[in-house]
């Protein structure tokens, strides 16, 4: 069970029990104590009502007795008791001459022996008289009492009858003279008890009883009212009556209560107490629970909460790794948990009192971290730092400190409690981890080999430069070197890297403060001009690095000599925009290689006009290539011997939405740098076999089709699995041409997979231009092409140059040799007919022969050519 | 044998029944039975004078060997307590008593003036040692008179006492005061005649209550002080007695001398009342005196006091006056010796023996008419009583005028015996 409602149930129950308890408890103590009360109560009723009774005929009586005490002392009367006197009215004489009440019934004059010597009886004859034997009883009792006076004041000896509602009672008077006993004075005095006894309800039935009198202790039971019709004395009072003496007179009032009755009341009134106190107390018990619940209980349940919360908190401490410290408002070490003398070093005896500043805290710990926590101890605000402490044998270790103020339950401060955790491994992690961030960061930033940054580097700063509020404007130099193609070739590469750290250390030894040169590609480095220096600046910056990196680069034993071309854009002008200004820097040096390499290009206007077209159609490509804007336009080839088409060559034209046609020099450059060259040429591809297809449908064959095809393409499975169909179902040969320059540079043996695979597919292989690159022809040969065009710069000449001539007839031996057959391209003229005839070029082609044209002209030169054949046979 | 036995028998029965016709009165005593004797008198209101009598009475008996005629006597008290009807109900006891032979009465007279016909028809010989009342000597003569006094009667006394206070004090105007009892009205008859007598009319005349209280005295005093009375003639017990003294004196102004009886004598008088009163009036107590002819009576005196430390050693007397009332005493002492006397004589008298009632007026007559002088402390008498008879009223009185005496208290309280030396 929990503690929580442990408490409620052990409330409950003490409540509950209590409560039970106290009910009966309270009814055990009301029956015990209610029953005595009540007890007393009908004790004293009874009491009342006998005292009452018993006042009521001690009046009656001693109106009486008080006559017959003056009657006894009158000396006439005492003489004749005396003897001295025999007057027998001596009674009546002077009852009659007192106006003596008439209750007075008989009063008689007795002798000391009880002979009656004068008496007054004014009763009827059948009126109830006490017998002589009574009197006589009385007078001895009288006589006995009289003699008995030293011994007290005794009763008054008395005798008593009742009949119905009269009660007669016979009192006497003794007669004295000197002291001594002469005799006694009897008078019967009839009383309505009606008026005396209290009226019967049943509960406390009284009456009266003369007890034996004391002059008959001898004989015990012998009672004066012995002779009465109903000896009432005779009755002893059981227990439980109620005896009451009447003052002076030997009677006595007995009260009979009706013991059953009186204890059914008591009972039922004791029971109803019991019951109304029991329901009392039940409220306040209510209001107790409620109370003690809202007051104890549940402040109870919290504390005991708190306390086993206290309780694990303590031992969680106690156990904690953390090491805890309590401190005073003083800031003097109270408690400290055995995490704490792990950690310091010191026991806790010997920190207690302490204060921790003074015994954890060192030289080298931060002041500024010290004052921060002084200042949230004085401000009772909890703080949480990382702070330099000192272990007992003086090492230092590092913890994260939080500390707290204690308050308590009235929210006044009474402490602080700190928990600090010792986080010197995690400390010196971070330390090697930021030292590895800012590595990486560095890395990630700078150049590995040069040192330079990076292009992520300068695109930082392009950013931070384009972000500045005050001067927002960017001048940008990128530089490449020229030949260093060259130098990795032919000194090799670790000549290469000495070249490239060579060029950054004069890009780090030109730039000034708040310049960046960074290094973006292999032999790339742009450099970024400082705040408010511009295009004159960048120019002459690019001047002195050129002159530099164009000097001899020793590097061992070898000297290695490299150029570099510089393109410069600015965004001040507003021309570009800071985002462009990358790509307009890069115009700018492509324009400075176009140019000749070792110079410098500036991004102006007009090569901006020229940059905007090129966007422009580079935009467009997509578009033109998924609506197969590209128009296949077919040049012949013809049989030098015979004259006979034996080919076409597909060239490409695209043909604008508005009509105008553009020429590969226009686009091709442009789709090659953009990645669409091959999907340029794909979409020409599938166009003009659609149209050739055509065309030989129509019964005029054209015997092979040239296409050029960029390296890329020529790797294309899909163009490998369609030529291989294209094969089994066509009679059209088709010949790929691939420039020279792609075998100087794809030397790969997937490359030349690649190249077996088409042939094997019936794809005739071709290389193009030629003569135009550095290609050895030994090299071009390892291709086994089926021919090879020469490019038209070699052609051309051929009619006013015999070293031209010479040239393509060796290359014609040499193909001649390997069984490649000869294509020269450039045909304008008769003469180069003629002369290139005669040298052995078997395939000519060129404006002599045709222009490049549209399938439909393509099909009418082809009918004509085939009816001026024909015509010829 | 069997005619024998018839007339045994028969003789037998007639002697029975002889005997019961015959045996009418009480058996006599055996011999080794105590003759009883009564002493009725006041032991409760008068203790004192009740109790010098008892003492006298014992000491006689002592000095015979408490025996008489022979046979132990045992005297038996009875207190009435005052009471007349006390003291009859005692008399008829004793005179059904068969042991009793004779009773002694006590101070007061009232109870055998009232019933000393009851005592002289029962034939019980009532002794009085100090009884006043002049009647009770003379309510009967001849044979049926049994009562016997040895003291002085109140015919003597009031007439002793008026002498004295007129002859002698020279009083003029006296107050009577006088108990209100049979005894006070008749001496007041007598006083009244001896004053008329001498000429004198009393100035006042109170009679006093029973058992009167303070006030009652008070108003007494004032009424004999109005009636500027000379003079106060006293006849009450003790009790009355001292409070009528203390108030006359504190009312008299002028000379008031006071004559009493000895009734008040009875009792412890003078320590209830101041010396201051008794000296301011002159207080004077009647008395009997022992007569100066009686050569023995010292002797006797002595003898008398020797038994009575010996029957009640308490008392350690030495002289009479130690004891109070001692009148009664020497009267009882006086008498008891008479008594003794006579019942020696009466038994060689034949009705000695026949029973207790021819026994008593055996004694009676003893009494009446002893043989030999009784030597008693008071006088010799020779004899004190003889037969009564209208001729002869003072037979059975053994006092007479010439016992009598004034005595005063000693300032300690005592009442000295005197002896007149003037009686003859």
């Amino acid at each position: 069970m929990n503690p929580a409602r442990a408490i409620k149930v052990r409330f409950w129950l003490t409540v509950s029990t209590v409560c039970a308890l106290a009910m009966a408890l309270t009814g055990l103590s009301v029956w015990a104590s209610a029953r005595p009360f009540v007890e007393e109560i009908q004790e004293r009723q009874i009491t009342k009502v006998a005292e009452n009774t018993v006042l009521q005929i001690y009046q009656s009586l001693q109106e009486h007795d008080l006559l017959m005490s003056f009657l006894a002392h009158q000396p006439e009367l005492i003489s004749v008791a005396l003897g001295y006197d025999d007057n027998a009215n001596i009674v009546r004489d002077y009852l009659e001459g007192l106006s003596a009440p008439a209750s007075f019934e008989v009063v008689t004059l007795f002798d000391f022996m009880g002979n009656p010597l004068s008496r007054l009886d004014s009763l009827d004859k059948d009126h109830f008289r006490f017998s002589s034997e009574v009197e006589q009883s009385l007078i001895e009792s009288t006589q006995s009492v009289f003699a008995d006076q030293g011994s007290g004041q005794p009763r008054r000896p008395i005798a008593f009858y009742s009949d119905g509602d009269t009660g007669h009672f016979l009192i006497s008077e003794p007669v004295q003279s000197g002291g001594a006993y002469q005799g006694a004075i009897l008078a019967q005095i009839d009383i309505n008890l009606a008026t005396v006894l209290p009226k019967s309800d049943g509960l406390f039935p009284t009456r009266l009883i003369a007890p034996t009198p004391p002059a008959n202790a001898g004989e015990g039971a012998d009672d004066i009212a012995a002779g009465g019709p109903a000896p009432l004395s005779s009755v002893r009072p059981p227990e439980d009556v109620r005896v009451f003496n009447i003052p002076n007179f030997a009677l006595d009032v007995i009260v009979t209560p009706n013991w059953a009755q009186l204890r059914s009341v008591s009972t039922r009134l004791v029971k109803e107490s019991v019951l109304a106190i029991g329901i009392s107390l039940l409220a306040p018990f209510l209001l107790l629970a409620w109370f003690g619940n809202r007051l104890l209980v549940k402040p109870h349940v919290l504390l005991a909460q708190q306390q086993k919360e206290l309780s694990e908190l303590a031992s969680v401490a106690r156990n904690a790794n953390d090491a805890i410290l309590m401190t005073g408002l003083d800031r003097r070490v109270m408690w400290v948990n055995p995490a704490f003398e792990t950690l310091s070093g010191f026991s806790a005896r010997s920190v207690i009192g302490q204060r921790p500043s003074t015994i954890l805290q060192g030289a080298e710990t931060d002041v500024s971290t010290i004052r921060a926590i002084s200042e949230a101890l004085r401000n009772y605000k909890p703080i949480k730092v990382e702070i330099l402490n000192y272990n007992r044998l003086g090492d230092r270790y590092w913890i994260s400190l939080s500390i707290t103020t204690l308050f308590d339950t009235s929210g006044k401060p009474y402490g602080f409690m700190a928990i600090s955790s010792d986080i010197t491994e995690q400390k010196l992690q971070s330390q090697r981890f930021m030292a590895a961030q800012l590595e990486i960061e560095h890395q990630s930033l700078h150049d590995a080999l040069t040192g330079l940054p990076n292009r992520r580097a300068l695109r930082d700063a392009l950013d931070a430069r384009a972000n500045d509020p005050e001067d927002s404007s960017v001048t940008l130099v990128r530089i490449d070197l020229d030949h260093f193609k060259f130098v990795n070739d032919t000194l090799g590469h670790a000549a290469g890297d000495h070249v490239l750290c060579e060029v950054a250390r004069i890009l780090k030894e030109e730039t000034k403060q708040g310049e960046v040169a960074a290094r973006i590609g292999g032999d790339e480095f742009i450099l970024l001009m400082s705040r408010g220096y511009g295009v004159e600046a960048a120019e002459a910056t690019a001047r002195r690095m050129l002159k530099r990196i164009q000097e001899p680069m020793k590097f061992g034993d070898m000297t290695a000599r490299v150029g570099a071309s510089f393109g410069i854009a600015t965004t001040s002008g507003g021309m570009i925009s800071a985002a462009e200004i990358n790509v307009a820097a890069d115009e700018a040096l492509y324009r400075a290689k176009d140019s000749g390499r070792n110079a410098i290009c500036i991004y102006t206007e007009e090569l901006h006009k020229e940059s905007l077209i090129r966007r422009d159609l580079v935009s467009r490509l997509p578009k033109a290539i998924r609506d197969l804007e590209f128009v296949p336009h077919y040049q012949p080839q013809v049989n030098a011997r015979t004259g006979e088409v034996v080919g076409v060559e597909v060239l490409s034209r695209w043909q604008l939405p508005g009509g105008e046609m553009l020429s590969p020099v226009a686009y091709l450059s442009i789709a090659k740098k953009v990645g669409l060259l091959g999907e340029v040429d794909s979409a020409l591809f599938r166009r003009a076999i659609d149209e050739l297809s055509r065309i030989n449908s129509d019964r005029i064959h054209v015997p092979k089709v040239s296409f050029n095809v960029t390296a890329e393409r020529l790797q294309d499975r899909k163009l490998l699995q369609y030529m291989r169909a294209f094969s089994q179902t066509s009679d059209i040969r088709i010949a790929f041409e691939i420039l020279e320059s792609v075998f100087v540079e794809e030397q790969s043996n997937s490359f030349m997979y690649h190249l077996d695979l088409l042939r094997e597919a019936g794809v005739a292989l071709q290389i193009d231009d030629f003569g135009s690159g550095h290609a050895s022809i030994i090299g071009l040969m390892h291709a086994r092409p089926d021919s090879l065009k020469i490019d038209q710069q070699l052609v051309i000449p051929v009619t006013q140059s015999e070293t031209a001539r010479s040239l393509l007839k060796s290359i014609v031996d040499i193909a001649n040799a390997l069984d490649i057959a000869v294509i020269a391209e450039g045909v304008e003229t008769y003469d180069h007919v003629r002369i290139l005839s005669e040298i052995g070029i078997d395939i000519l082609q060129g404006y002599y022969f045709a222009k490049p044209m549209k399938a439909e002209d393509l099909i009418i030169y082809l009918k004509v050519d085939q009816a001026k054949r024909q015509c010829l046979k | 044998m069997s005619i024998l036995r018839t007339c045994l028998a028969s003789l037998t029965t007639i002697f029975v029944s002889m005997h019961s016709v015959f045996a009418q009165e009480a058996p006599v005593t055996p011999p080794d039975t105590a003759i009883e004797l009564y002493v009725d008198a006041d032991f409760t209101l008068n203790a004192p004078s009740a109790a010098a009598i008892e003492l006298g009475i014992r000491s006689a008996l002592h000095l015979s060997g408490d025996r008489i005629a022979g046979q132990p006597v045992r005297l038996i008290r009875r207190d009435h307590a005052g009471n007349v009807r006390r003291s009859h109900q005692t008399l008829q006891e004793a005179a059904e008593n068969p042991n009793v032979l004779a009773v002694f009465g006590g101070l007061h007279s009232p109870p055998y003036l009232q019933h000393g016909s009851d005592v002289n028809a029962s034939g019980l010989p009532l002794l009085l040692p100090w009884s006043a009342a002049g009647a009770l000597t003379r309510l009967s003569s001849g044979d049926s008179n049994f009562i016997f006094r040895l003291s002085v009667d109140d015919t003597k006394a009031t007439k002793f006492l008026i002498t004295e206070a007129v002859d002698e004090g020279g009083c003029k105007a006296p107050a009577l005061l006088l108990l209100d009892t049979g005894w006070g009205h008749f001496a007041h008859d007598k006083m009244m005649a001896e004053l008329d007598a001498k000429g004198i009319r009393p100035a006042h005349i109170g009679f006093i209550t029973v058992g009167l209280g303070r006030v009652s005295a008070k108003a007494i005093a004032n009424e004999v002080v109005r009636s500027k009375a000379d003079c106060a003639i006293m006849l009450a017990n003790a009790g009355e007695g001292s409070l009528i003294t203390e108030a006359l004196a504190q009312t008299a102004t002028g000379k008031l001398d006071l004559y009493s009886h000895w009734g008040i004598a009875s009792d412890d008088f003078s320590k209830s009342t101041s010396v201051a009163a008794r000296e301011k009036l002159h207080l004077r107590v009647l008395q009997t005196c022992n007569v100066a002819s009686h050569v023995s009576a010292s002797d006797r005196l002595e003898e008398a006091l020797a038994a009575a430390r010996a029957v009640d050693p308490s008392r350690d007397l030495t002289d009479l006056s130690e004891l109070p009332a001692n009148v009664g005493f020497v009267h009882a002492f006086d008498l008891t010796r008479i008594l003794i006397a006579a019942a020696d004589q009466a038994s060689f008298d034949d009705r000695w023996q026949e029973g207790i009632k021819s026994r008593r007026v055996a004694l009676k007559e003893a009494l009446e008419g002893l043989h030999a002088p009784v030597d008693g402390v008071m006088d010799l008498y020779a004899p004190p009583f003889a037969p009564s008879s209208a001729q002869e009223p003072d037979a059975h009185e053994a006092l007479g005028t010439r016992h009598l005496c004034f005595a005063q208290f000693t300032p300690d309280g005592r009442l000295p015996w005197s002896i007149r030396t003037d009686a003859q």
